[in-house]
């Protein structure tokens, strides 16, 4: 860190700040596309077709093959949407930190990524 | 309806994705609605249409055992009155035994015909798969880039920034290819399912044909006209053949079906558990240190 001055510091530490807002924008991004896929559900009689001796049995399995991926992907897109807002208030801790630190050699990374 | 119309019905109401996915909706998917519809109709004419052979061939018969009867009661009993009564009776019972038989054929094909309307929601869902998410989801790893002044970042806190970053990107290219996996795979669902219902629909139109053949010798028959009776039982044999034929068709079809529904969960299967780039199967956690 001691490399660099205390006007490169400022302007890495805006730089940061940018990724974090950034970082906010796409997690409410992730919770559109979580919520446009969490409205995508089927119905058993969307896979039922034609066959009536085992019509039922197979659009069971089909609904199960496509519930799983869609439930896994409604909770990915839940989780994502919580994780780059938490990405975004890393950024600014780690911006805050960079600045405060400027004149030291270490930061507490710990700190920036837990916010502990 | 109109074209704006059209797409209203077919827009699902899936929040961001809805409006856009309508832009890409095919207008063949409200044909096809109608089409299931005009099947429906055809195989309830066909019903109508059994019920009624039904009706003249057993008028048919009870007319020709009453001239039996009474040859019988006027005692100009031959040798073969006896023989033709033991023969309508016999006609009789099968004809009831068929009647049962059929009669489920019918209602099973019918029962699969209307249940087929819903598959047009699979196309749906899945175009929203295609277009908004796959759209949203492709643009973000690069938006993810860091701006060039990042390059007065250095030293540790940096490169963990660097490696964290990383495992958000690998995440989001995860869930894009399992996005236009499902999407794929449910044209695919929907693709096979309606190239079944064509199949169904084939059947159907094998059948009718002989039906309407039917109809028009057993008008004739119920009309008296005994040579046509003859027919008329002629043709309800070739309508119970055929019918029978194309059972058995939708049995062997069947097979075939089940191995295609087996590959297509598989398929499935394998993208949902694909897990790299994620953390055991969650989003990597920003505070794992």
């Amino acid at each position: 860190m001691g490399d660099y001055t205390t006007g490169e510091i400022r302007i890495a530490a805006d730089a940061i700040r940018e990724e974090a807002n950034k970082f906010y924008k796409l997690s409410e991004r992730m919770g559109k596309v979580r919520e446009t896929t969490a409205a995508l559900p089927l119905p058993q009689s969307s896979f039922l077709i034609a066959d009536p001796a085992t019509g039922e049995i197979t659009a069971a399995d089909l609904k199960d093959a496509y519930d799983r991926m869609h439930g896994k992907l409604t909770m990915l897109f839940q989780q994502a949407t919580e994780q780059f807002e938490l990405f975004g208030d890393a950024l600014r801790r780690a911006a805050d930190s960079y600045e405060r630190t400027d004149a030291e050699s270490a930061v507490n990374l710990k700190e920036i990524w837990t916010g502990k | 309806m109109s074209e704006e119309g059209v797409l209203r019905r077919l827009t699902p109401s899936t929040g961001q994705g809805g409006s856009a996915a309508a832009e890409y909706m095919p207008r063949s998917l409200e044909m096809l609605r109608m089409g299931v519809e005009l099947l429906v109709q055809l195989l309830e004419e066909i019903r109508s249409a059994w019920g009624r052979l039904l009706g003249e061939v057993n008028a048919f018969l009870i007319r020709a055992n009453n001239e039996v009867q009474r040859s019988i009661l006027a005692r100009v009993v031959e040798w073969w009155t006896d023989e033709v009564a033991r023969t309508l009776e016999e006609i009789r019972q099968t004809l009831e035994q068929v009647r049962v038989g059929v009669d489920k054929i019918l209602s099973m094909l019918q029962e699969a015909v209307e249940k087929s309307g819903a598959v047009g929601l699979l196309f749906e869902r899945a175009i929203v798969y295609v277009t908004w998410l796959n759209s949203e989801l492709s643009d973000i790893p690069e938006e993810m880039d860091g701006g060039i002044n990042l390059a007065y970042w250095g030293g540790p806190a940096r490169i963990a920034y660097d490696k964290k970053l990383q495992d958000q990107v690998s995440a989001v290219k995860n869930t894009h290819a399992k996005v236009k996996d499902t999407g794929k795979w449910l044209a695919s669902v929907g693709k096979e399912n309606i190239a079944y219902l064509a199949e169904l629909g084939d059947r159907v139109a094998t059948i009718s044909g002989p039906f309407a053949a039917a109809i028009a010798n057993s008008s004739q028959a119920a009309a008296g006209n005994a040579p046509q009776a003859l027919f008329a039982l002629h043709s309800l044999s070739e309508v119970i053949g055929q019918t029978v034929a194309e059972s058995l068709q939708y049995g062997v079809n069947l097979t075939r079906r089940l191995s295609e529904v087996s590959a297509q969960v598989v398929d499935l299967h394998s993208s949902t558990a694909d897990n790299s780039g994620l953390s055991g199967g969650n989003w990597p956690r920003v505070a794992a240190v």
